[in-house]
């Protein structure tokens, strides 16, 4: 989810989040509360839409999330790459990721 | 139907984020086709939203975190509180005062009466259980879940020692000692990182006098049927069929029953419980009772009226006894009065309780540094 709001640079909807990522939106709805909660992720209503109705909510990283964001996703490809080599045990430093981290 | 759904997820989150999640979420089940997803993906994820949101987070609480556990550990120990004093009552009242000699409709409607309150009163338990359980998730400290564990575990041990045929004598002692426990840690939660202060709150006068009048009222209706109860309305029920001279000359005779220590007595609880009451009342008519908002008033009046109820019973434990001793009847009060103002006793107390628990959430003002330019 990280690399989807990475990759993107732009803000996403809620719905293209869960289309991208492919995960189901009882889990990406929570996720992206508890980022934008913890400062990660910032969110605003999109503006001048020649479409009626209700307003999409935008999610985007903030400059710390971004960092942090990008951080995660070393680690978490660093890990999956040892994992896949079945290399040597990888350094415990390395691959501990927090619970937000793993779950994002 | 999907629209439906949402309004009613929306309903489950706090107030400041409801309107915000709702549009997402309807702006979300418009554009799921242009995102090859179906709509109910996006209930899905709205109902695990509302059970996992972040209440605590200011943004939807619209208070500081630290408060939030606070509010909700003084909301659930106050619940907890009136459970108890009606419980107790309950038990005093072994099971709540029966009217003697009465209609079996009105002995029925007292029974009815009395179990509505009990029903009542557990329901705030489990309330005030939720309550504490909330308080705990917030704060996310040893010392709340302890408070929550406590919480729940004291009254189930003093339940099962008092109901269970059987049960060690020492089982009711020891969850009142895990209560208490549960209290201090629970009050430790509500003081938190922060001073527990009195928070400066004022009312117009158009706010406070009817409270002020209204509990007044009640404390001077429970004062003269209390008092004309004890005189007359409860003889005559322990003693049916025998006019009140009568009652009172075979007391004299058999017990040496004397009218003038009850008197004194009644005329101590009436003096007692009244000139308070009026003191209270006369200062939130004052321009000086400001702070004396409609709930603290509530508190007051109610907590006075619960307490003269109590007493009642120290002011009638003579004549009580001079009726049982002389008619070889029960001591305890027998009359339909009798029953429904320890009902209005106990109900005063919980409410009293409740209204403390309950206090408005706190302002927060800017910190000067946060406003300084």
């Amino acid at each position: 989810m990280l690399r989807v709001l990475l990759d993107d640079g732009a803000s996403v909807w809620g719905m293209l989040v869960i289309q991208r990522t492919g995960r189901p939106a009882g889990s990406v709805y929570p996720i992206l509360e508890r980022l934008e909660g913890a400062g990660w992720v910032a969110s605003s209503w999109e503006a001048d839409t020649d479409r009626s109705g209700p307003r999409r909510r935008l999610y985007e990283l903030t400059g710390d999330g971004a960092q942090a964001a990008r951080a995660a996703v070393e680690r978490f490809d660093a890990a999956a790459v040892a994992k896949a080599s079945k290399a040597s045990r990888p350094d415990p430093a390395a691959v501990r990721l927090s619970g937000a981290e793993a779950r994002a | 139907m999907i629209d439906l759904l949402l309004r009613l997820l929306a309903r489950l989150l706090p107030p400041l984020a409801r309107e915000r999640y709702l549009e997402e979420w309807r702006a979300d089940a418009a554009g799921a086709a242009e995102a090859g997803l179906p709509r109910r993906d996006v209930v899905l994820g709205a109902l695990v939203l509302s059970a996992t949101l972040d209440r605590a987070l200011p943004a939807h609480s619209g208070e500081p975190r630290f408060l939030r556990p606070r509010r909700l550990a003084r909301r659930g120990l106050g619940l907890l509180t009136a459970t108890s004093v009606v419980l107790i009552g309950y038990s005093l009242t072994a099971g709540g005062i029966v009217p003697e000699n009465a209609p079996a409709g009105v002995v029925a409607a007292t029974r009815a009466v009395g179990g509505l309150v009990v029903a009542l009163a557990l329901l705030a338990g489990v309330v005030g259980v939720a309550h504490l359980i909330g308080a705990a998730r917030s704060a996310e400290t040893r010392t709340a879940r302890v408070s929550l564990l406590l919480a729940v575990i004291g009254p189930l041990t003093v339940v099962l020692g008092t109901l269970l045929p059987g049960a060690p004598w020492w089982l009711t002692l020891l969850g009142f000692v895990i209560v208490l426990a549960g209290l201090a840690t629970g009050l430790a939660v509500i003081g938190g990182t922060r001073p527990v202060a009195l928070e400066h709150r004022v009312a117009t006068r158009r706010q406070r006098v009817p409270v002020a009048v209204a509990g007044a009222a009640l404390m001077l209706a429970v004062i003269v049927l209390g008092s004309i109860d004890l005189l007359v309305w409860n003889p005559l029920a322990k003693v049916p069929g025998t006019e009140l001279s009568t009652i009172y000359a075979l007391m004299a005779e058999r017990d040496g029953f004397s009218l003038q220590p009850t008197l004194v007595a009644l005329v101590v609880w009436v003096v007692f419980w009244t000139v308070p009451t009026l003191l209270i009342t006369a200062l939130a008519v004052h321009r000086a009772g400001g702070p004396l908002t409609p709930r603290r008033l509530a508190i007051a009046m109610l907590a006075l009226v619960g307490a003269a109820i109590f007493c009642r019973f120290f002011t009638g434990f003579g004549i009580g006894m001079s009726i049982a001793d002389t008619f070889s009847t029960s001591g305890g009060d027998g009359s339909v009065v009798s029953a429904a103002l320890a009902i209005v006793g106990q109900m005063s107390f919980a409410a009293a309780a409740i209204l403390l628990g309950w206090a408005p959430r706190v302002v927060v003002r800017p910190a000067e540094s946060a406003v300084a330019v």
